[in-house]
């Protein structure tokens, strides 16, 4: 049987303020276990939590990115439940009245089309503490650095259908939550994470069919992963006429495999209830507007700004702004260096290739952004060839040592003599004749051999248009 | 309205807490009567009465400034089990 897929996320985002959600420890990735934590953080009794403005407002800025409705009066819950992660057993989190309502992004579907996925809401809430699954000791080991760190759940309605458009609009999220610097969104570290709800119903139906949970999916892949396997899963038990239960998986990022956690007969039942001791909030449409000033410019506004006065193409800029480092590091190797097309154009052909082989995600660019403006000023400009500045640059992005030096020490600045050039390619002629009987007979690969025999004979350092030019008017005459 | 030993189990179960028959029986009647004079209350005309609930301004909130954390001695040092500054918890996955 042929069935509608239904899917809707909750992508969690930690955002990168000073200081944790409801208290003065530091907000940080890492750190030595346990060394930023207070009595509010571990939940001991009596402490006293206070929430944060700056998280207060990020989680604002985020709404309003997203065109969600801002709550005037805001509440902060308790979420009851028992795992270690959470020394206070309940989470701070927000269920009533979240700080943002409504919203939505738009994506494009397999066919290209613009699709509106509506958002429920964002909330805050604080994130939990990381566990550590130890079977040598028998044990759990538990670091509560990362516990009350500023947390935002933003909860999509089960407006997508595929796991192409549950990625494009996670995609999408990151890519807005990241412009707007409310997140570092790095999801190898856990700073952007997922929970996937998907069913599946016969095909036009309008009965919602049982769903399925998977949580704490860390990467595009994983999502796309958990989705395809739901949908194979549900499909066969529907097609055999057996039931589909309700559950909850679990993706452990310390186990690296997802169990079932847990099954409707025991769901988890949060008994939510506003927190005494944090009271109801007020938001002023004056903190609103304040939030608005500082919103960046995103995406779109990014390549109008690279086509109409950089002259780049749609598509150029469209490649770039996928990812707000990369538009800052263009923008400071352009600061150096202002030939924006030409520096796209290595990006988009060679330095992003190379992110791409390391990470699917998260991109970061090693080289400094003046090294690597040297470097394509130097190639730019004839004074290394494109072999060159290739080796470079694979060289530089492992040590990021300064080209122009590496270039002075090994004497590999390129050869533009013409007479030089003129000289070996003259040599190789003579010592390839059935190269040259190839090449007259039409075979274009035969200049592309000399080129290479040339380039192994200097080190790659001869000006390959200028030996190109010369063999054909050689060979051509 | 009757809270049952049912619900007693559930809440128990999602709470970590264990009692015996008799314990349940007394809690269950408690908490029957804990909820049967919350709905009295609830019968009571409010209508009129302002509401009167506490509202904190944003700016009463916290700054986002860091201030010391307590030393990893500190935090750990009364937990029952404890290496290398993790706290040490029974297994929870299976």
């Amino acid at each position: 049987m042929e069935y509608d897929v239904v899917i809707g996320l909750e992508v969690h985002s930690e955002l990168k303020t000073n200081s944790k959600v409801f208290c003065s420890c530091k907000n940080e990735f890492g750190g030595e276990p346990n060394t930023h934590c207070c009595p509010v953080c571990i939940g001991l009794p009596g402490a006293l939590p206070i929430p944060n403005k700056e998280a207060v407002k990020m989680t604002i800025k985020a709404g309003l990115a997203v065109g969600s409705k801002i709550n005037d009066i805001a509440i902060f819950e308790r979420k009851n439940y028992f795992y270690p992660d959470l020394a206070k057993a309940y989470q701070i989190s927000q269920a009533v009245r979240p700080i943002c309502v409504g919203g939505g992004v738009e994506i494009e579907d397999a066919n290209g089309q613009k699709k509106f996925i509506r958002l429920n809401r964002i909330h805050l809430e604080e994130d939990a503490g990381k566990l550590i699954h130890n079977p040598k000791i028998g044990g759990t080991m538990i670091d509560y650095n990362r516990g009350g760190v500023p947390l935002i759940e933003i909860v999509s309605e089960a407006d997508m259908s595929s796991a192409e458009e549950a990625v494009a609009y996670l995609a999408k999220l990151r890519n807005i939550l990241q412009y707007i610097e409310v997140s570092d969104c790095k999801m190898e570290q856990g700073s952007l994470r997922c929970d996937v709800n998907i069913s599946l119903k016969p095909k036009g139906s309008s009965v919602l069919g049982v769903r399925a949970e998977m949580k704490n999916l860390n990467s595009f892949r994983s999502v796309t992963r958990a989705i395809e396997y739901e949908i194979k899963r549900q499909s066969r038990l529907l097609d055999e006429g057996e039931e589909v239960v309700q559950e909850t998986k679990r993706c452990d990022d310390a186990i690296n495999r997802s169990f079932s956690q847990r099954r409707k007969e025991d769901a988890q039942d949060y008994r939510y209830f506003p927190d005494p001791d944090l009271l109801p909030f007020r938001i002023e449409r004056s903190l609103v507007e304040e939030v608005k000033k500082t919103m960046p410019k995103l995406r779109e506004e990014k390549i109008r700004d690279y086509v109409d006065n950089l002259g780049l193409s749609e598509y150029d800029a469209s490649v770039l702004t996928n990812d707000l480092n990369l538009v800052k590091y263009f923008d400071k190797v352009i600061s150096y260096f202002n030939k924006p097309k030409f520096v796209c154009n290595f990006i988009l052909t060679t330095l992003l290739k190379k992110v791409k082989e390391e990470d699917e995600a998260d991109l970061v660019v090693p080289i400094s952004a003046e090294n690597f403006a040297n470097l394509l000023s130097m190639y730019e400009s004839g004074q290394i060839s494109q072999a060159i500045c290739r080796e470079l640059f694979d060289e530089i992005w492992e040590t990021n040592e300064d080209c122009k030096k590496l270039v002075e020490e090994r004497g590999l600045k390129q050869n533009n003599n013409e007479d030089e050039i003129k000289v070996m390619v003259e040599a190789l002629i003579n010592e390839f004749p059935q190269s040259v009987a190839d090449y007259k007979a039409g075979n274009t690969k035969a200049l592309s051999f000399f080129i290479g025999q040339l380039m192994k004979r200097t080190q790659g350092k001869a000006n390959a248009q200028i030996a190109s030019k010369l063999i054909k008017d050689i060979l051509d005459k | 309205m009757e809270i049952t030993e049912k619900e007693i189990k559930h809440l128990a179960s999602l709470s970590r807490l264990q009692f015996n028959d008799e314990e349940m029986t007394k809690i269950a009647n408690d908490m029957s009567s804990i909820v049967n004079y919350v709905d009295q209350l609830q019968k009571v005309d409010t209508s009129n009465v302002k509401d009167n609930t506490t509202i904190r301004e944003f700016e009463e909130l916290r700054e986002d400034v860091v201030k010391d954390s307590l030393s990893n001695d500190e935090i750990v040092g009364n937990a029952p089990k404890k290496l290398n500054g993790y706290f040490i918890a029974p297994t929870v996955v299976e």
